[in-house]
């Protein structure tokens, strides 16, 4: 039998380095034990064998271990290959396993349960068993790792727990750190990258839907991603779109109406007085549209040479349809009136006619008069209107209660009543629309018959439109701001009675030598109409200041005419100067200083400053080469 | 226009009757300056004077300005329509009426 032996030894530099000491013949390694071991530890499974720890007396002089492997021919055996560890040099590699600064390791023989080395100084030599597995040394707990090699020796590394869990605890912390700090880092810039992507759109749609609040509708607005928005973007431009189409329909709407109250408000009589050379009466009249187009109106005319009338009436409704009916039934009355009827006639021809028009079942409340201005007799016509307020021979207003008639448009069959009266000098009535009656105030009353009566009475006067102006005054003032619902309306006539005219007109050449001949004329003129003394000496020394200057000043320096009217409507004097002398205004000049001490007096002007303080009204016009001088007395 | 004149310890006293106008005037004050010669005092009485225009007060302002110089105007018994225009020109400030 053929015995080999390679052996080869791991030096302490872990160098393989084969040792041919072992071929020697002295050195009988088949009767040495680690030869015996590793030959009897190999199997046909297994052919790898360790021997167990063995002090080297031929050779290193150490505690060493081998390691074998068996070399066959033929499925003989016929040497081994072995590689000898020393001991020490494994120790040294077991010294330096520190997974932690207080971990050691133990390497020992299970067999003959005994350590061989171990890296503790602390730990005793004592029994290998019950030392790895007892995890407490010397008040320290430690969590030991066994790994039993293949010639039964084992390594134990032991690990403090404290301070395995605190390097695990420390970098599972660290860990957790770097991962907060990095899922930070990821949520912030996926935040601002999302916030940028939500809110842009976001800005932009609550921008446009600002600008539409603020009536700004040619906005557009454009949105392309993300599709969502995009949509909603979408929507916004067509709500936009939508509303401008209505607000145009409805500005044009608004335009129409509006233009239809200018319509309706200028088709009634607005120009006063209306018919200035008429002194019989006054009459004044207005109308307040409520907000929308109404159907109170008001109207006034002359249906013959002697015969005036006036009227107001109410439409039933409001709007658009009641101003229509309005306007037909104003201009209807108006033809028919002008048509030479007898007022019952009159009154149910109109209502006959408005009937046969009325589809729609409106009806109109309706107060007429109709006066002789020569003789003051006046005919009342009231179908359902509010009862008016009259004065008369200077008492105090009341109403005038009058049987009424049914309303207009209701029954083309109807008969109507009419009233006769008799209107004397300074006579007044007023006619109204309930929007002034019933005029309501924050406390939800209405203005009322009551009150208007004692307003009409409070603010009375001769001028009318003012009577009428302190009404509606205090109508709004009752009101408090409350928006008026109705039309207000309003229509006040007054009688100055039979006109007693008189006018005598003197003419002659101005000098000095006539002026005698015209007082004459004036004072015969005065004594017959039966002006009282101190107006008959008013014009006295108006004559002789303005006669004085026109033959004076005028006619300086060639003679001419002077042409003098005195005239006498009821209670108030014109009297008129003409000349056709050097044009020259009078009331140009300025009055005289009558505080003056008489040292410093100029007598220039004194004389016109005298005529002026001595009449109501003067004024000068110069028209065809002629000054006129014009001035009225109220006798 | 009537006037009378009547002289006594050296004042003129006048009393006229009539309208102080266009016509009148110029007599009223021709006939009263004549005899002002000397004068301290001029008594007009007005209670026949029943019209005065601005051609009367020019004489009024006459004799004012005279017997500023030599004594005293006054002007009695003024009826209404002409204290009217006295009181409208302001000569009833410096002239002395009752």
């Amino acid at each position: 039998m053929l015995h080999f032996l390679l052996q080869l030894t791991f030096s302490t530099i872990n160098e393989v380095v084969p040792d041919s000491e072992f071929e020697t013949e002295e050195y009988n390694y088949l009767g040495k034990s680690w030869y015996k071991e590793i030959k009897s530890g190999l199997t046909p499974d297994d052919n790898t064998a360790w021997s167990l720890p063995y002090y080297e007396k031929e050779g290193s002089n150490t505690l060493m271990v081998t390691a074998g492997s068996g070399i066959y021919s033929d499925g003989k055996i016929i040497g081994i290959s072995t590689v000898d560890w020393e001991i020490s040099s494994i120790i040294k590699s077991v010294s330096e396993m520190k997974p932690t600064p207080s971990s050691f390791a133990l390497f020992g023989d299970k067999e003959h349960d005994s350590i061989i080395a171990s890296t503790d100084p602390y730990i005793d030599n004592s029994s290998l068993l019950g030392k790895p597995l007892n995890t407490n040394y010397h008040g320290k707990k430690f969590i030991p790792y066994v790994k039993t090699l293949d010639n039964g020796m084992i390594l134990v590394i032991c690990i403090p727990k404290q301070e395995l869990f605190y390097y695990l605890v420390k970098n599972v912390v660290i860990l957790f750190v770097v991962f907060m700090i990095l899922g930070l880092i990821i949520s912030t810039l996926l935040y601002y990258g999302l916030k940028k992507y939500i809110d842009t759109p976001i800005e932009k749609l609550t921008d446009i839907a600002h600008k539409i609040g603020e009536g700004n509708l040619n906005t557009e607005i454009k949105i392309e991603k993300p599709l969502e928005f995009a949509q909603l973007a979408d929507t916004f431009n067509n709500m936009a779109k939508d509303i401008r189409s209505i607000t145009k329909d409805r500005q044009r709407i608004e335009s129409e109406l509006s233009l239809a109250k200018e319509i309706q408000a200028s088709s009634l009589p607005n120009v006063f007085p209306p018919f200035p050379d008429k002194n019989e009466f006054n009459i004044f009249a207005g109308m307040e549209p409520a907000k929308e187009v109404g159907g109170d109106f008001y109207d006034f005319y002359f249906i013959d040479d002697e015969n005036f009338m006036f009227l107001i009436a109410d439409v039933s409704g409001k709007g658009v349809p009641a101003a229509l009916f309005m306007m037909t039934t104003k201009t209807l009355i108006n033809y028919i009136a002008q048509s030479g009827l007898e007022p019952k006639e009159m009154i149910e021809t109109i209502n006959r006619k408005i009937c046969e028009n009325n589809k729609q079942g409106f009806f109109i409340t309706l107060f007429l008069g109709i006066v002789n201005i020569r003789t003051g007799k006046i005919t009342y016509i009231n179908c359902g209107h509010n009862p008016p307020l009259i004065k008369q021979n200077n008492e105090e207003f009341k109403y005038l209660e009058l049987d009424s008639n049914i309303v207009l448009g209701a029954f083309g069959s109807s008969e109507f009543n009419i009233v006769e009266s008799q209107l004397n000098y300074g006579d007044t009535v007023i006619l109204y629309t309930d929007g002034i009656t019933e005029a309501i105030n924050s406390s939800d009353e209405q203005y009322g018959e009551k009150r208007l009566l004692q307003t009409v009475n409070r603010v009375y006067q001769n001028d009318i439109r003012a009577v009428q102006n302190n009404i509606k005054s205090d109508v709004k003032e009752f009101a408090q701001g409350v928006d008026q619902s109705d039309d207000m309306t309003m229509l006040i006539f007054k009688y100055n009675g039979k006109i007693n005219s008189q006018k005598e007109i003197y003419t002659g050449t101005a000098k000095q030598e006539n002026y005698k001949h015209f007082l004459n004329w004036l004072e015969n003129v005065s004594n017959n109409w039966g002006l009282e003394q101190d107006i008959q000496g008013k014009l006295h020394i108006i004559s002789e200041e303005l006669y004085t200057n026109i033959f004076s000043y005028a006619y300086a320096n060639h003679e001419g005419n002077v042409e003098i009217t005195l005239e006498k409507k009821n209670e108030k004097l014109t009297f008129i100067f003409k000349d056709n002398g050097v044009k020259y205004n009078p009331l140009e000049h300025e009055d005289p200083d009558v505080t003056l001490p008489p040292e410093n007096r100029d007598m220039g002007g004194l004389g016109i400053f005298i005529v002026k303080n001595s009449v109501d009204e003067i004024s000068y016009e110069y028209k065809d080469n002629t000054n006129i001088l014009t001035m009225k007395i109220f006798v | 226009m009537e006037i009378n004149l009547r002289k006594l310890n050296g004042s003129l006293y006048v009393k006229a009757e009539g309208k102080l106008d266009i016509d009148s005037a110029a007599e009223f004050g021709t006939t009263i300056k004549d005899a002002l010669d000397d004068m301290n005092e001029l008594v007009l009485d007005f209670a026949g004077i029943t019209y005065i225009a601005s051609i009367g007060l020019r004489v009024l302002l006459e004799f004012y300005q005279q017997m500023s110089k030599q004594g005293s105007i006054k002007i009695i018994n003024v009826q209404e329509p002409v204290l009217n225009v006295l009181k409208m020109t302001g000569f009833d400030k410096f002239l002395s009426i009752s």
